[in-house]
């Protein structure tokens, strides 16, 4: 070959080949979808609704089972013999109050709760962009679940920042609004919606964002303002109440129970449900595995072991009576046995009779030897939603936000609050009484009206701002023997985010 | 692209100016070959005094001008002694050149070419065949071990399929590339476990980023060269080589015998167990290496065979594997165009085992039997089980579970190298490397462990396949035009990587007779909880490059690289990163004749090297049902959710870092002791990190940022001695040593501050961090309580540092580091008559480790379930939980006897048919001097994946193991 030829194939062939890609460097997808090729058709637009829906179930992720239960007078996760759930210290922290601004806690319910948000923000911008005309009632939709986010934001957190849109600047970092401003932009987010949302009550309708829950989060927003803004709306909040009792379609159960049952779908109850399922839902509400003991899987022949954490507190426990039928429907306490009928063991049991006298046998006792270390069976355990047998550990029931019960012992507050011997109020809250099979009260007062919530709605999300709002939430109690400070109220802003968004303003007594 | 043209007219262009010979002067022709007659090309012939030179042609064959009868002529070639000769009156003028050993004349290669040893001029170490580690050696990294200043390996312990960690000068990237980038005859990114280490001529590494440049994109982590054996066109020759070896447990955790687990407060279960003897045995090995190489005229060959047989010392642990090689080469069209096939074939079938053995033979009471009776272990299959957190008995893990992976790769490399005119050459080349994993695991209906009794019986498979395809073009320059030497090379490289990946759980069988084989049988998929998945993700990298390097008079030498690569994997507009190195190097040995010195090198290097983000599209918003399909009540219907995967970060660039380098080489008396020594700055900007961003409005907590800012300094030295040199005895000894320190200097971006972090998790029950990131820092603080005894009540005593009289956050302290400040390694190699003896030290120290083992089965409290670990620290006075803080630190620094070899080379009669046979034995790890008690005292590069925190020996670590080997290797 002439070697002036070779070099000018040679060069021709670096021209020619790499030609063809060489400043091709488009990233190729295979399995997942970009801006260009999503929402091509309905089932799509309705799969990216469905994040909104979806997201809610984070709800009952693990660390907001502690921000919402663990810091009122509910629920606690005690530092065991041997050093389970004990270490750092953080998760009994929760419970006496003596919490850090580095909470990991705090930190992944902020992280969860805003990511909501921005997936509401993210998925009204898109919503918007296909066809807001079309979507308008979708659009509403994810604007109330905005509103029910803000909702438990402005109880945690009291002054964050309110972001409502998608399409911001890169650098965009927005900046701390006060409890106040947070507190109207919920308000106005329903108001404006309200009309937009459907009022059926269906089995297609199930789970969906309505005008009734729209009113629900109203009737909470109003019942709280006190604690929001400093000024009580109590009026406003019997009105949202009445909305709901006078004109909507629900009504008591008969049982205490069957709210809670695997199938309380379509519950006569259930204003706004977040629907759960062993299967479609698996690993996101895992209560059953958080709270009971290693060696409850006998006791319902799960295939998955449960991790012996979150317990009962004492205080809690005593409220009820001892024949109430909540309580027995609420707990485990007491002996425990397997399917068969055996008694429990627990292999690593405390040797040590003072610590644990029960031996090997498993007996929960509604005391703990201490917060930071306790017996491994200490803590009486939580049964509210059905422990089906051979259950996987995810539960099956779903978890209604707003259920009638709570309405109608909102409006009995409301109205105790607006006269203390309105026997209206004495009537509304009677009628749970006798539904539990303990005895009527004969008038309401301040402790009766704060703990038949807390008897009737144990660990549905709202003990923690009920507390706040009878002023009982930093006294003391069997776990944490001092009352604590007051700026406790308010969460901490996570140490991650103070750094990250220097527009972010701490909540008072966390500098 | 423009680029590229450039340079192939500039080379053209060049090539015609100076590739004609002069005319009209006395000009005297003839041959240089070697001892064997063969002819040796590229020596340089020149007149002495008179500067008059020539090269020899692929024949041998020169033409010298100015030159008469009675001149002296010297006579050098790379690879040869140099030699003084006399130009004869008439004849045949004819130079013989012996083979030279020095290092000095040594090839090294650094990439896309080679040079001589002694004109390279940033930090490039050249390992060969001879000096490699020996032993019962299965990656091509333990060759390496100790061997290079600045190279860190840490094995995986005795695990037979474990991954090798490696580490180039220190940490210099957060991603999941630390680990340098590995070049196998010229595949650029190729697995080092795809050459067998029978298979390798030599190994090559660049350390410095002005020799790394010229792979720009991923050379931060440094580069390894290697370079197979191949054939020789005069001799054909049959090698095998074989060996067998025996390995047996050397270092774990000391644990609690029956007695004294019984008298510390133990349950007695009646049975009496070494669980640690029960799970393991002395693992034997084989290796057999048959190789075949030759040729003739215008073609040479070698093809290789290699069969292993690994035994784990774990029960049903260990690997069987082929590797086969096949490397061809044809010369045509007159010797001018090359043609260089390899193909790489490696099949390995493997025993994953269950690492988890470890932590439960550590903790399984001694008391308790291995089988038990009765129903209540009749759904254990027979086995002793007691439902403890955790616990499980190993020898049921073992005997009840499979987990397997089969692994098969091919890689396919063809280049063609066309000599256009006289020292231009044009090559091209194109590679595919296929690489199949499959993960077989099956837990049984009767395993506690790993949910197979809950499940009743889990199955699943899971497959990766991975394709590369590179195609390259290059140009080469090389000329020497009177003193000076110059080499000039321009490229284009295209790499294409797809991966794809599926994966499918299921359970609930009636029976555990098909293991993983038939995962239709499981009822799982009609119950809606079996679980699958698959992905298929690409990228592509596209370069253009060149390089020059100049020397002058063997003394001044010179070099410039420049790489612009783009990468799909970052933003529009992001995507194109400039990478440049230049370095220089003067030798003063040549310049001044200063008795007894042959070199005196001084040379200094800058360079720039990028890194990649670890996987694709983290700059393009996507969306997907991610790895598990979530749902939403519809309509009554559970239907599907489609959502954002990830924060996008269309800014996402190439990570950078410079580095500069300024090192010394020197040989002294007749190069009988050769020094290199350098010293490095690097400096990582852009630092791809996956960082906390504010939400909102971020959708997601973190985001991958080039946000880091990281500094790394260190020193190096490697020095050869050959102590004795005598006809029957002789003495080298080789000493490699580095330091390194590692820093963050920043990891904020604009608003986002990254402050003072802590990360490194401790293992459910504990709780909390125990590595504390902080700017300004080095990399790897440990923090914690600072212990100071035991109290009466039996808690820990822990230092009140602001003396408040409470312990809490405030009262954490820096209570280690963990990384080491340095490591050494100490080699001699004794030679006496026909035996040889080589003894390896190897140590690191400065490092710390935190002995998680300890920290969780060590307290009284937990003697009711578990055995406890007894080392030196355990102390019976404290009664508490399980508990971390500074007591659980341990210094790490060890010596080791690495390796001891002594080998016998059998003296053949002359017609004997074999040419070379020899025996060796080898015992590797045989002693360590160290104060750590836990299994291993190598330090640990990461934890949990993080590199930003190191120094934490993790559960269920493997033990090491000592192993002897005998082996034989004959040549026919």
């Amino acid at each position: 070959m002439n070697p002036k030829t070779g070099l000018r194939a040679l060069c021709l062939g670096a021209l020619l080949v790499p030609a063809v890609s060489c400043t091709d460097l488009d990233e190729r997808l295979f399995s997942q979808l970009n801006n260009e090729n999503f929402l091509k058709n309905e089932e799509e637009v309705l799969s990216a609704l469905g994040a909104a829906y979806s997201g809610l179930r984070t709800f009952q992720k693990f660390d907001n089972m502690w921000t919402v239960y663990c810091t009122g007078d509910e629920a606690v996760v005690p530092g065991r013999t041997g050093g389970d759930w004990a270490g750092d210290g953080q998760d009994q922290q929760m419970t006496d109050h003596r919490w850090t601004v580095n909470n990991r806690f705090f930190r992944g319910s902020w992280e969860q709760f805003f990511a909501q948000v921005n997936a509401c923000n993210r998925l009204i911008y898109q919503l918007e962009q296909l066809d807001a005309g079309a979507y308008a009632s979708y659009i509403s939709e994810v604007k109330v679940i905005r509103a029910l986010w803000y909702l438990w934001l402005i109880d945690f957190w009291g002054n964050v920042p309110i972001v409502d849109r998608f399409d911001v600047a890169p650098d965009y970092l927005p900046a701390t609004s006060k409890r106040e401003e947070v507190y109207r932009f919920i308000e106005r987010e329903v108001l404006d919606n309200l009309g937009n949302l459907g009022r059926e009550k269906s089995a297609a309708t199930y789970a969906r964002a309505d005008y009734w829950t729209g009113q629900a989060i109203l009737a909470k927003l109003y019942l709280n303002a006190e604690v929001y803004t400093g000024t009580p709306q109590w009026q406003q909040a019997l009105a949202a109440c009445n909305a709901i009792i006078e004109s909507g379609p629900f009504s008591l159960a008969n049982t205490y129970g069957e709210n809670f049952a695997s199938k309380n779908e379509n519950s006569p109850e259930a204003i706004f449900a977040i629907p759960f399922d062993a299967i479609y839902t698996q690993w996101d509400w895992i209560l059953p595995l958080v709270s009971l003991h290693y060696s409850s899987q006998q006791t319902f022949n799960m295939t998955n072991g449960p991790w012996n954490g979150l317990s009962v507190q004492t205080d809690f426990f005593y409220l009820y009576e001892e024949d109430d039928a909540r309580k027995h429907h609420n707990f485990l306490w007491g002996a425990q046995y397997t399917a068969s009928g055996e008694p429990l063991l627990d292999p690593g049991y405390e040797r040590d009779p003072a610590v644990d006298p029960d031996g090997a046998h498993i007996h929960f006792t509604p005391t703990f030897n201490s917060l930071y270390n306790t017996a491994r069976q200490s803590g009486v355990r939580v049964k509210k939603w059905e422990l089906e047998m051979g259950n996987n550990g995810f539960l099956n029931s779903d978890f209604a936000v707003f259920r009638y019960s709570d309405i109608l012992l909102m409006k009995a507050e409301v109205l105790w609050r607006l006269d203390p011997a309105d026997p209206q109020a004495l009537a509304l809250v009677n009628q749970f009484r006798t539904r539990a099979g303990v005895a009527p009260f004969n008038s309401l007062t301040e402790a009766r009206m704060l703990n038949e919530r807390g008897r009737e709605l144990f660990l549905e999300g709202w003990r923690r701002s009920d507390l706040i709002r009878f002023d009982r939430y930093n006294d003391a109690t069997a776990l944490r023997p001092y009352v604590s400070e007051r700026h406790k109220r308010l969460y901490p802003i996570p140490y991650d985010q103070i750094n990250a968004n220097p527009n972010l303003i701490q909540n008072p007594g966390y500098n | 692209m423009k680029k590229n043209v450039y340079f192939s007219i500039l080379a053209f262009g060049c090539a015609m100016l100076l590739g004609r010979p002069s005319l009209g002067q006395v000009r005297v022709g003839g041959r240089v070959t070697d001892e064997a007659n063969a002819p040796i090309a590229g020596a340089t012939v020149s007149i002495k005094n008179t500067g008059s030179q020539a090269i020899t042609d692929d024949a041998g064959l020169f033409t010298l001008r100015d030159a008469r009868p009675g001149m002296a002529v010297v006579v050098s070639a790379v690879g040869y002694s140099a030699t003084e000769a006399t130009v004869p009156t008439s004849g045949p003028f004819h130079i013989v050149l012996s083979q030279r050993q020095t290092q000095l004349d040594e090839i090294v290669v650094v990439g896309y070419g080679s040079m001589e040893k002694n004109k390279i001029t940033s930090a490039i170490a050249n390992v060969k065949a001879e000096d490699f580690n020996q032993g019962n050696i299965n990656n091509p990294a333990q060759l390496l071990q100790g061997k290079v200043a600045g190279l860190s390996i840490v094995v995986p312990q005795g695990n037979p399929n474990g991954a090798f960690n490696i580490r180039l000068r220190g940490l210099s990237t957060l991603g999941a590339n630390t680990q340098p980038l590995v070049i196998i005859d010229g595949v650029i990114g190729a697995d080092l476990t795809s050459v067998d280490p029978n298979d390798i001529a030599t190994i090559d590494v660049l350390k410095d980023g002005g020799a790394a440049a010229i792979y720009g994109t991923r050379g931060s982590t440094g580069v390894v060269i290697i370079t197979t054996k191949t054939g020789s066109r005069e001799r054909a020759a049959v090698t095998y080589n074989a060996y067998g070896s025996a390995e047996q447990l050397d270092r774990s955790l000391p644990i609690m015998s029956r007695s004294e687990y019984l008298a510390n407060g133990g349950t007695d279960y009646g049975g009496d167990t070494d669980w640690m003897d029960a799970i393991t045995r002395t693992a034997h090995s084989h290796v057999h290496n048959l190789s075949l190489s030759g040729g003739s005229g215008q073609f040479d060959y070698l093809g290789s065979f290699n069969y292993r047989k690994i035994d784990g010392i774990v029960n049903r642990t260990g690997n069987e594997q082929l590797n086969g090689r096949l490397n061809l080469t044809q010369r045509a069209l007159g010797d001018r165009l090359t043609l260089r096939l390899n193909l790489a074939l490696n099949s390995r079938d493997a025993q994953l085992g269950f690492d988890d053995v470890f932590r439960s033979a550590i903790i399984m009471p001694p008391t308790a039997p291995i089988t038990a009776t009765g129903a209540d272990y009749a759904a254990y299959g027979g086995y002793f089980q007691n439902r403890a957190h955790e616990l499980f008995n190993p020898v049921a893990i073992i005997d009840q579970n499979r987990h397997d992976q089969q692994h098969t790769r091919a890689i396919y490399n063809l280049q063609g190298d066309l000599k256009l005119l006289e020292g231009l050459t044009a090559s091209a080349r194109v590679a595919r490397t296929d690489e199949k994993i499959g993960n077989g695991k099956y837990l049984s209906r009767y395993s506690l462990y790993g949910s197979g009794l809950d499940r009743k019986g889990l199955a699943s498979q899971g497959s990766y396949q991975d394709r590369t395809d590179l195609f390259e073009l290059t140009g080469n320059y090389l000329r020497r035009f009177g003193k000076l030497d110059f080499n000039l090379l321009g490229g284009y490289s295209y790499q294409r990587f797809l991966s794809q990946h599926a994966f499918t759980e299921a359970g609930n069988f009636l029976t555990d007779e098909f293991s993983y084989h038939n995962i239709s049988a499981a009822r799982d998929f009609a119950d809606g909880l079996a679980k699958g998945e698959s992905f298929k993700e690409s990228s592509k990298l596209i370069a253009f490059f060149a390089r020059a390097n100049l020397g002058y008079a063997n003394t001044y030498f010179l070099s410039a690289t420049i790489r612009r690569e783009g990468s799909s994997r970052f933003g529009t507009g992001n995507k194109w990163g400039n990478f440049v190195g230049l370095s220089g190097g003067v030798d003063i040995g040549q310049l001044a004749d200063i008795p007894r010195v042959d070199q005196l090198k001084l040379r200094a290097s800058y360079g720039v090297t990028g890194a990649l983000p670890e996987q694709s599209y983290l700059s393009q918003q996507i969306y997907g049902p991610g790895s598990t399909l979530s749902y939403f009540l519809y309509n009554d219907r559970f239907t599907p959710v489609y959502s954002p995967q990830s924060n996008p970060n269309p800014n996402l660039k190439w990570e950078k870092k410079e580095e500069v380098n300024v090192g010394v080489d020197v040989a002294l008396f007749d190069s009988r002791l050769t020094a290199t020594l350098d010293v490095y700055n690097r400096h990582t900007t852009d630092a791809l990190i996956r960082l906390n961003v504010p939400v909102p409005p971020n959708l997601y907590p973190t985001t991958v940022l080039n946000a880091g800012e990281l500094r790394n300094r260190g020193f190096e030295a490697a020095v050869v001695g050959e102590i004795v040199q005598r006809a029957d005895f002789g003495w080298q000894a080789r000493l490699t040593y580095a330091t390194n320190s590692a820093r963050v200097i920043s990891l904020s971006l604009g608003d986002i501050q990254y402050g003072t972090r802590d990360v490194g998790g401790l293992p459910a029950p504990l709780t909390g961090n125990v590595i504390r990131v902080q700017e300004g820092r080095p990399i790897g603080q440990m923090i914690g309580w600072v212990y100071e005894g035991v109290a009466d009540d039996g808690s820990y005593i822990i230092r009140d540092i602001d003396q408040n009289g409470q312990i809490n956050e405030q009262d954490v302290d820096i209570i280690g580091r963990g990384l080491p400040k340095g490591e050494f390694g100490l080699g001699n190699v004794f030679r006496y008559k026909a035996f040889d003896l080589n003894v390896f030290f190897r140590g690191v120290y400065g490092h710390d480790l935190i002995n998680l083992h300890r920290t969780m089965f060590e307290q009284v409290s937990r003697i009711a379930t578990y055995n406890l670990i007894k080392t030196k620290h355990f102390d019976p006075a404290y009664k508490g939980p399980v508990a971390y803080n500074s007591h659980y630190v341990e210094r790490g620094s060890f010596i080791k006897l690495d390796h001891l070899t002594l080998g016998y080379t059998v003296k053949l009669p002359a017609r004997s048919l074999l040419s070379t046979a020899r025996i060796q034995l080898t015992g590797q790890n045989l002693f360590y001097v160290t104060g750590y008690s836990g299994v291993d005292p190598e330090p640990r590069y990461s934890y949990d994946n993080n590199v930003l925190a190191p120094g934490v020996e993790p559960l269920n670590s493997w033990v090491t193991t000592r192993t002897f080997t005998l082996g034989a290797n004959f040549t026919f």
